[in-house]
């Protein structure tokens, strides 16, 4: 559904390059930092912004000849942007009537109304939240067979933040269909995505599986002569502390089975992202 | 008409319809002067309103960072660009003749002494003065934003203010002779006193879309 192949886009003090596959049935995540390149990333796969090397494609088409047809495939939301401001949600009804063809006005008034999002009252008025929710339901208004979605949960409550996932959840009964996510929210992507990448600094400096990495990482605290006389084989990175010494590792299990007494904790997304960028 | 140009338009209209308080100001403007005998004044005051009012659609557009989203809607740049030409061209040509028709309606019903030409020759110069006013703004909006055209717009006035006062220090017999060839043609008949400012503004819309198509089209976001 969506490739891209060593992009890189050069800003004056930030350089984006990066590869990502979003493949058909499946739902992948981009995890980074603030800043860390997320929204250039999809900003160059929705074909706004111009790359400099590299090549964008979605549906097999590079990015910057998508036409009208194809962007009606996709659904979108962007962690910075949204709908006009001075518009209702009854004034885009006809909008996203004439825009995608297989918008139903009758099924998103429905889903305006289950998320509480008033249909008259300009988006201005809206809470952060709830123009997260509106992007969000617009997005999976009209059948797209790709969501792209920058940070879709940022600033919602618990509660709503778990139906719309399972909103998403929903989406991808069909097998068709496929996501890319960005959230700063970890349990977000856990329960969701199939795969994730990890920005920082516009590079990829990691892309596995979720179920290999909750299920094979881990984090060992070990003490500074522990370290000296562990097997550094599967490391990935270790930290200095306090006590001795904290590493990642990708192979949990040749830990548990030859270093019985070591304090392994299982890991988790927020884990390896705080490992992997501490310095 | 493309769909999406569909869409834009109504989007454009919702956005302009929100800024009802402009819309009666403009009403009750042309309805007072009118009232008092200056349907022309009215008509080209309004017409040119109208002309400004429009590019505001733009700014909403700007507004928030909304333009980065509608283009992840199935737009294709060139259409925007279109459907913004198009918009502008509805807006200020509809009311126009609107207002021609109402005033001619009520000098008809006055039983006032009108001279159509000449009626006409004022009314057709300001639809054409608004033309004008789009066709430059529209491409420096789109370069700049609201904010910034403004001052390109100020600076872009004032040249040509110092270009026309060194046409009229330094060519006094070219102006003349252009006022003379204007003379001849209005005296040659409507038609002909207009054929040339229309071809004029024609060329002028089509180079500033063209101008304009060319920003969008290269404009990253």
């Amino acid at each position: 559904m969506v490739q891209l192949e060593n992009i890189k886009k050069q800003y004056d003090n930030f350089c984006l390059e990066c590869s990502i596959i979003v493949p058909k049935g499946q739902v992948t995540g981009l995890i980074g930092r603030n800043g860390a390149g997320k929204s250039t990333t999809f900003k160059a796969m929705l074909g706004l912004i111009r790359i400099d090397d590299g090549s964008a494609h979605i549906f097999g088409k590079d990015a910057k000849d998508l036409t009208a047809q194809d962007r009606e495939r996709m659904g979108v939301v962007l962690a910075d942007s949204g709908f006009s401001n001075y518009l209702t949600i009854k004034d885009l009804l006809s909008v996203l009537k004439k825009f995608y063809h297989s918008f139903s006005p009758e099924e998103f008034i429905k889903q305006c109304d289950r998320f509480g999002l008033p249909l008259n009252k300009k988006i201005k008025e809206f809470s952060t939240g709830m123009k997260r929710k509106l992007q969000v339901l617009a997005a999976i208004s009209h059948n797209a067979n790709l969501l792209v979605l920058d940070e879709p949960t940022a600033g919602l409550d618990v509660i709503v933040r778990d139906e719309l996932i399972d909103m998403l959840r929903e989406y991808m009964e069909n097998g068709e269909r496929s996501i890319i996510i960005s959230s700063h929210i970890s349990s977000d992507l856990e329960g969701l995505c199939d795969d994730v990448y990890f920005i920082e600094q516009g590079k990829i400096l990691m892309h596995e599986e979720t179920g290999v990495l909750l299920g094979d990482y881990g984090l060992i605290k070990v003490t500074e002569e522990q370290y000296q006389h562990l097997d550094k084989k599967y490391i990935i990175k270790s930290h200095k502390e306090q006590f001795g010494y904290s590493c990642l590792t990708n192979q949990k299990q040749f830990y548990m089975e030859n270093y019985p007494s070591l304090v392994l904790e299982k890991g988790s997304i927020d884990d390896v992202i705080t490992m992997m960028v501490r310095k | 008409m493309e769909n999406s140009i569909k869409g834009l338009l109504i989007k454009d209209w919702k956005l302009i319809s929100s800024q009802r308080q402009f819309g009666v100001m403009v009403i009750l403007f042309y309805l007072f002067f009118t009232m008092t005998q200056q349907a022309s004044f009215a008509i080209g005051y309004c017409t040119v309103m109208l002309a400004f009012f429009t590019l505001t659609t733009l700014s909403y557009d700007e507004l928030d960072n909304g333009a980065v989203y509608l283009f992840t809607m199935p737009i294709v740049r060139k259409d925007y660009v279109r459907e913004k030409y198009l918009f502008a061209f509805l807006v200020i040509t509809i009311p126009w003749a609107a207002m021609n028709v109402i005033s001619y309606t009520i000098c008809v019903i006055r039983a006032e002494d009108l001279e159509l030409a000449g009626y006409l020759a004022g009314s057709v110069a300001t639809l054409f003065v608004a033309y004008f006013m789009v066709a430059i703004e529209m491409p420096i909006q789109l370069k700049y934003g609201a904010e910034k055209s403004r001052l390109v717009i100020m600076v872009t006035i004032g040249v040509t203010f110092i270009l026309a006062y060194i046409l009229y220090r330094i060519g006094p017999d070219m102006l003349s002779n252009i006022a003379q060839t204007l003379d001849d043609l209005s005296e040659s008949g409507i038609g002909a006193f207009f054929a040339i400012p229309a071809v004029c503004i024609i060329a002028v819309i089509m180079i500033s879309y063209f101008i304009s198509k060319h920003i969008v089209e290269h404009r990253e976001f």
